[in-house]
Formats: structure tokens, sequence, C-alpha cells
């Protein structure tokens, strides 16, 4: 499953919420979907999951169009919104039942499948109880359940950390790790960046509906740094290493850390593999040679400003 | 195995929303509290009544016992049904209409129909449980004297489409998208229709029954009014079910089109049903109700057309004909306000001049020549019905143009509440200039009635009711100059107009992304162009 999101536009008379958002991601992907509030990433994921309708642009998964055949959209695609569920005199079981109901599914199955979904998402042991009764990270459980009751292939998920404690913040994780083994394309906003980093395989950055960056962790956590700062450990004496790098020509700066020495090396990925076997050929024993990435959080406060329309 | 698989088909066909609604209502304390409540009530009544009620009316041996305690019987049902279910379906609907709520039932494959149907098929399965619970004591009314069964079931079945309207007005206003003082507003409006509909059906029944009905059952009248009454009902539930889905319909969609269809077939089957009768029965009331009910729908239609859209976006777009001719009568029912003023203005013309040019071709057939009253009362019923329409034109055209030409900023959404202040300033201003440059006439009463013109409700009264000679000009001149007025205004939005009719065009062929899943590069996420 390939999910184009292309020239999307949303403008609410002079505010354009989204502003041309284009990208493309695919089955088994975690993108995480940043930006400050205001940005425009809900308007997007409502557009995506056919609630709202662009301006202009439109998305396509596997090329069906969501503005022109939304239905078909429906079946394809799981919305878990920032809101949880909280309907009343409802148990979770009969809840997940209704809305296997409204996606069409005959009762022949309906109840297997159920039965299934609620194993899968650890709420077994809670189906008959009523939703209103459940704490937040239950009810988030439910909303995920919700969303994957009909199997789709897109999972887009509206802050679905927001307000969870930590141990259901890592049961979140780990579902959303399982269910990109199974080949789901995941697209999921959320502001703590630290986790979003840890699952996610891609990222998209926005704000004021304009994309700042996008593409895989790795590659947009280094693409845009002057330079690339490495760690090394060499066997030898620390303080002989240090006055070696900085005789290098492309080494920008280069500092002590206890036993090992931490050099800017000026260019990319070339300039550091070509400095680590300029070492091996002077002679140095190195044990260790990595290049420090940037946090997203580093990164999404170096790209936004904070503003809002 | 077979029977397992047809109980699968079944449950298949059943409505989810209607399902979930009952679970939710038969593991909730309301529903069980209240017919237990309810059953109590009448059984109290009951006793009492017997007990110690008029001797007369209630003794087996009476000619009207029957009647008595099934008119008690009646109140109970009805009362229990009229406010219960309609509150019941109202208020959960109402409380549900949050946003993330109606986002996950757009997000599933349910369609918006589906949503209102099943809220409606709940409601009905909770007015037959109470029916049912009442049948047992509308049994024993029969046991007694003074009542037979066409009656009762004729009584029961009335109830019954009066519940199933004041129910479906509930849900209708419980979709409304509202803060919670419209919505307490809303709530209080519908209350005090539920109390005139309750009210109104008990008058009716109970004249039903003093009539009797089972001695009526072989005469053509009797079903020409009964399934005139029947169809009504039923239109005008079908009528607040279409208006329902629109409104939860996602704006997106086009969902004025099965509005704007299903008025279209309202205003042809109710017509030509109050057709039907006015020539059975060689009266003209009949057409007076259709012109009354058809016109308040029609400006209440205009009141809400006006605050459509003003573009299409691309889903509905894209289902514009290419062909100009299909176009242009499909202009008049998709979504959107110019095309929605066409189409009610067009009926509001339709529905003032039809039953005018009936009632003046063929005068010698509806009025006897003993009938002046009325024919004085056809005049004036006319008159009314047209200041009504002029008024309703002007005002909301006058509040299209002023947010067209002047007032830039307002939103469409938003041109109903300029259209209150107008008509509020327009009712309000005349007093104070009355008082500063009439002050003498206005404290005689003898104000020239042209100052008021910008009032509806002063002139429709001076109009209508004062039949002084002085008034003549006024009364003659008044709907000629709305009527120019309002030519005006509708010539004056024209460039609105025209600027709708140019964007109703489906959108240029575009070149999509084809559904190949290799024109993507796999496994990377890319930025757009």
């Amino acid at each position: 499953m390939h999910i184009h999101i292309d020239h999307l536009k949303k403008h609410y008379g002079r505010t354009r919420a989204v502003d041309d958002v284009s990208f493309t991601f695919s089955s088994g992907e975690i993108v995480g979907f940043v930006g400050p509030n205001g940005a425009g990433k809900s308007t997007t994921m409502r557009i995506i999951a056919t609630l709202e309708e662009p301006t202009s642009g439109d998305v396509f998964l596997d090329g069906i169009s969501v503005v022109e055949e939304p239905d078909k959209a429906h079946r394809l695609i799981g919305y878990v919104p920032d809101t949880l569920p909280s309907h009343r005199d409802i148990s979770v079981h009969e809840y997940l039942d209704f809305f296997a109901r409204a996606y069409g599914i005959g009762a022949a199955t309906r109840k297997k499948v159920v039965e299934s979904i609620e194993e899968f998402t650890n709420l077994l042991g809670i189906r008959d109880k009523n939703l209103n009764a459940l704490s937040k990270g239950m009810k988030n459980r439910v909303s995920v359940a919700r969303a994957l009751v009909h199997d789709p292939a897109v999972l887009i998920m509206d802050e679905p950390a927001a307000g969870l404690d930590p141990r259901a913040r890592i049961e979140l994780r780990e579902l959303l790790k399982v269910l990109s083994g199974q080949g789901k394309a995941i697209l999921i906003s959320s502001h703590i960046l630290t986790e979003l980093a840890e699952i996610c395989t891609a990222a998209v950055i926005i704000e004021r509906g304009k994309i700042l960056r996008a593409g895989s962790l790795a590659h947009i956590l280094t693409a845009d740094l002057p330079h690339r700062t490495v760690l090394i450990r060499t066997l030898d004496e620390p303080e002989l290493l240090h006055q070696h790098l900085l005789l290098q020509p492309n080494i920008e700066a280069a500092r002590r850390i206890d036993h090992t020495v931490e050099a800017d090396v000026a260019g990319g990925e070339e300039a550091c593999c070509a400095l680590l076997a300029q070492l091996v050929r002077s002679g140095y024993r190195v044990v260790e040679f990595h290049q420090q990435r940037a946090g997203l959080e580093e990164l999404f406060m170096n790209v936004t400003r904070g503003e809002v329309q | 195995m077979k029977a397992v698989r047809f109980m699968d088909k079944f449950d298949d066909l059943l409505n989810p929303i209607a399902v979930k609604e009952l679970r939710q209502a038969v593991k909730g304390r309301v529903i069980v509290s209240a017919l237990t409540l309810f059953l109590l009530i009448q059984l109290s009544i009951l006793l009492l009544t017997l007990s110690f009620g008029d001797r007369r009316t209630i003794e087996p041996a009476s000619l009207y016992a029957g009647r008595g305690i099934f008119q008690i019987l009646q109140n109970i049902l009805l009362g229990a049904c009229i406010l219960l279910v309609p509150l019941y379906a109202g208020l959960r609907l109402a409380a549900e209409r949050s946003d993330s709520n109606v986002d996950l039932l757009f997000i599933s494959t349910l369609r918006p129909r589906c949503i209102i149907a099943g809220k409606l098929q709940a409601s009905v399965v909770l007015i037959l449980l109470i029916f049912s619970a009442c049948a047992p004591f509308m049994t024993f009314t029969y046991l007694l004297r003074g009542l037979d069964i066409p009656s009762i079931v004729l009584v029961l079945a009335l109830d019954f489409l009066v519940v199933l309207l004041s129910t479906q007005g509930a849900i209708f206003l419980g979709t409304v998208p509202a803060n919670i003082v419209l919505k307490l507003l809303l709530g209080l409006v519908g209350f005090g229709f539920l109390t005139i509909l309750f009210s109104g059906t008990m008058e009716f029944s109970q004249e039903l029954l003093r009539f009797g009905l089972g001695s009526h059952l072989d005469s053509v009248e009797f079903w020409l009014v009964a399934g005139a009454v029947a169809i009504t009902l039923v239109a005008v539930i079908g009528l607040l079910f279409t208006w329902s889905v629109a409104i939860v319909s996602p704006p997106s969609s086009n969902r004025a089109l099965p509005v704007r269809l299903y008025l279209l077939s309202f205003w042809l089957v109710t017509g030509g049903l109050a057709g039907l009768l006015a020539y059975y029965f060689r009266v003209p009331i009949p057409l007076y109700f259709w012109e009354w009910a058809n016109l308040t729908l029609l400006c209440a239609q205009l009141l809400v057309v006006i605050n459509e859209r003003e573009q299409w976006g691309l889903r509905v777009r894209r289902t514009i004909p290419r062909r100009g001719w299909l176009r242009g009568p499909l202009f008049l029912l998709y979504s959107g306000s110019a095309g929605g003023v066409l189409f009610t203005v067009l009926l509001l013309v339709l529905t003032l001049a039809l039953p005018r040019f009936t009632l003046e071709y063929w005068s010698d057939f509806f009025f006897s020549s003993s009938s002046r009253f009325l024919r004085d009362f056809d005049h004036r019923n006319a008159l009314t019905l047209m200041l009504i329409a002029l008024y309703t034109v002007d005002y909301c055209m006058l509040a299209v143009w002023l947010r067209n030409v002047l007032l830039g900023r307002i939103q469409a959404a938003y041109t109903w509440v300029l259209v209150l202040l107008l008509l509020g300033l327009g009712s309000a201003l005349p007093w104070p200039l009355l008082f500063l440059f009439q002050n003498e006439e206005l404290r005689m009463g003898r104000t020239n009635p042209w100052w008021q013109l910008s009032n509806p409700f002063s002139t429709i009264y001076t109009c209508v009711m004062e039949s002084s000679g002085d008034k003549t000009v006024f009364r003659d001149m008044c709907p000629l100059f709305l009527g120019v007025l309002g030519l005006m205004l509708l010539l004056g939005c024209l460039p609105w107009m025209a600027r709708q009719v140019r964007r109703f065009r489906p959108p240029e062929k575009e070149s999509h992304p084809t559904a190949s899943a290799g024109s993507y590069a796999p496994g990377a996420i890319s930025p757009g162009a």
C-alpha cells in the first residue's frame, strides 16, 4: 500500500491551514507527523481520513482518491482521533461489535473478528466493562481497537499518546511496532518527540501548513547539518589523537572528553569515511568511531519557529 | 445450520445504529424505570378512576364507560410516548452530536441516511414497547360499552403517527449543530411543539371517538380525509428525516440535493392531494391548508438556503454534468445559495399562483352564491400569504445583497443572522420615527401606514384586518411596492448569481497518479515537489 499526499491545500477563508503538502509513504512504515499546534497536522489527517475535503489536491491510497472515492477509502483507513470514546451504557465488546457492524462485517465472521481484536489489543479482560468506566489508557486501547476492527491497511493516529501515563505510552509504542511489522502504513502525530523518534521510520515536520522537512528519520536528522560530529576512541593516548585531528584540514573543531575525542568534520558522510581511513592509515588503533546524531527534538527546535496563523 | 445461517442473514440486515441504541436503552436505567413507572401510573389511575370516578360514566352498565376509560388511557399513553420517546431520542442525539462522535460514524461505511434511520428505528421499537404495555388496558376498555374496535385501531394508528412525527422532529432538532444556549432554546421550542401536538391530538381523537368511526368505514369521504391526514403526516415525517440526513451529511457532500428533491415531491404530492380533496368536496379549504403548509416550509427554506456555500468542493464538482442543458436544471437542485434561492422563489411563486388561478378559473365550482364569507376569507388569505412571501423574499435578498455589496467580510453561513437583524431593525425603527415626525397622529391612532412599511407584522395586520376606506390604497399598493422591491433586489443580486452559475461546472480533467504502486519510491518517505 502506497499513500501519496498530492499537493494538498486546505484554506479557511484567508487562512491556509494546509499549503501544498505532498509526501509519500508505504506499508510497514511508521511516519511521525510533527509540528507545533495549529501547524495543519490534524487538518491533513482529517483530509486523509475523508472527514474534510481539500481546497485542492488529493490523497491516493494505492491510486484510490479519498476525494472521489471516499467510500472505498473508508475501508482502507483506520482513524484514531484525538478524542477518546465516551459513550454511556455500552460495553467495550458492544462498542467494537457496533463498529464491526458499521463496517459491514457479516454476522458469520464478526464475533471472531471482534474477539481477535480484543485479544490483540489486550482488551479481553475488560470487554464487559462500560466505556465510561475506563481509564484514559484503556479508552485509548479501545480507540485503537476500533480503528483496527476492519483490518485497515493505513492507520491515521492523531495524538494518540496525549494524556497517557508512561505505562500506557509504552504499551501503545509496542502495539505500533507490531502493527508496523504486520505491514500497516502508520501516520502518527504527537508532541512527544523522543518517543516518536524511537518508533518512527520516517518523519514529516510541518509548520503553518507547509512541510519543512520530510524523509526517513536517518536522512532528515543529518541532511542539513553543516558538519558531522564524530566520537572517536582509540587505544592510543587521547591527547595525541586530539592534536592530530586539529591538524587535519577538514576538521572544524575537536574536543577531548575523558578517553574519547569529539570532532566536527566538515562535509557529509564521505568526509567521515575519509577521516576514519586516514586515522587507520596513520596507525591509530581505532576501537570506536561513530557519528553523533541530532535528536528529533533538536531538529524540530532548529527548523520550526513556533509561529501560528 | 440453516437456522444459524438464517439468523446471521437477519442479523446482517439490522441497522447497526438501531442495535446500538437499543442495547444502550436496555442497559440504561431511563427506559426501564420509565416503562415501570408508566405501567404503575396506568394501573393506579385506572384503579382510582374505577373506585372514585363519576359513576355515570364509568359504570359497566354505562353506554360511555369504555370511551371514558379509553380516553384516560390514551392520555397516559400519548403523554408518555410524546414526551418520553422524543425527548430520549432528541437529547441522546444532541449529546452525541459532538465533532468526535459524528466523525467516528463518518469514518465507517455507514451513510448519514443509515444513522438517522437507525435512530428512528430504535425509537419505533421503544414506541411499540410502550404501546404494547398499554395493550392489555386498552383491551379492557373494549369489554366495556361505548367503543368499537375500528375506533380503537384508528385512534391508536393516529397516535402512533403523531408520536413518530414528534420523535422525528426531536431527532431533527438533535441534529442541529448548536452551542448549549441554542440547544436549550431549540429544546424549549421542541417542548412547546410537543405540548401543542399532544393537546391537538387529544382534542382531535376525542372528537373522532365521539363521532364514532365504526359506522363510517364504508364511506369514500372518510377514507379520503383519513388518507390525506395519514399521507400528510408521513410526508412531514419524511421531510424532517431528509432535513436531518442533510444536516449530518458531511459539508463536502451535495447535501441539498435530496432535500430539494424531497421538497419538490412533497409540494407535488400534497398539492395533488389537496386538489383532489378540494375537487371532491367542492370547497377550497384543502387548498388553503396546502398553501399555508408549503409557504411556511418554503419561507424557512429560503432562510436556510441563503446561508449555503457559494462554491462547490471537488467532490461535488466532479458530479456536475458536462452537458450544458443538464447543468441548468441541476443548478437549482445542487447545494449552493443562488440555486437554492432561485428554486425556492420559483416554488413560492407557483404556490401563490396555482391556487389563485384554480380558484379564479373555477370560482363558480368552489364558491356557491351563498358563500360570501368564504370569498372574503379567500381574498384576505391570499393577501396574507402574498405579503408573508414578499417580506421573506425582500428581507432575505436584502441581506444577501448587503453581505455581498457592503459587508464582504460576513461569512455566508451567517446571513440568517443578518436577516434577523434587518427584520428586528425594520420592525422597531418605524416607532421612534413615528414618535418624532407623526407624534400627534400616533397618539390619535391615525398614522400613515406607509411609515410602517418596513414592519411586516404591522403591515400585514393593517392590510388584512383593517378594512377602513383610507387604507384601501395602501392595501392595493403595498404588495406591488414590495414585489417591485423584491424584483430590484433580485436584480441587484444578479452578479452574485451569475458568479455562481459560472462556477457551476465540472473541474477540468485532471491527471491523477495511477493506481500503480510502483509509481512511488518504495519504502521511502519523500517530500513532494
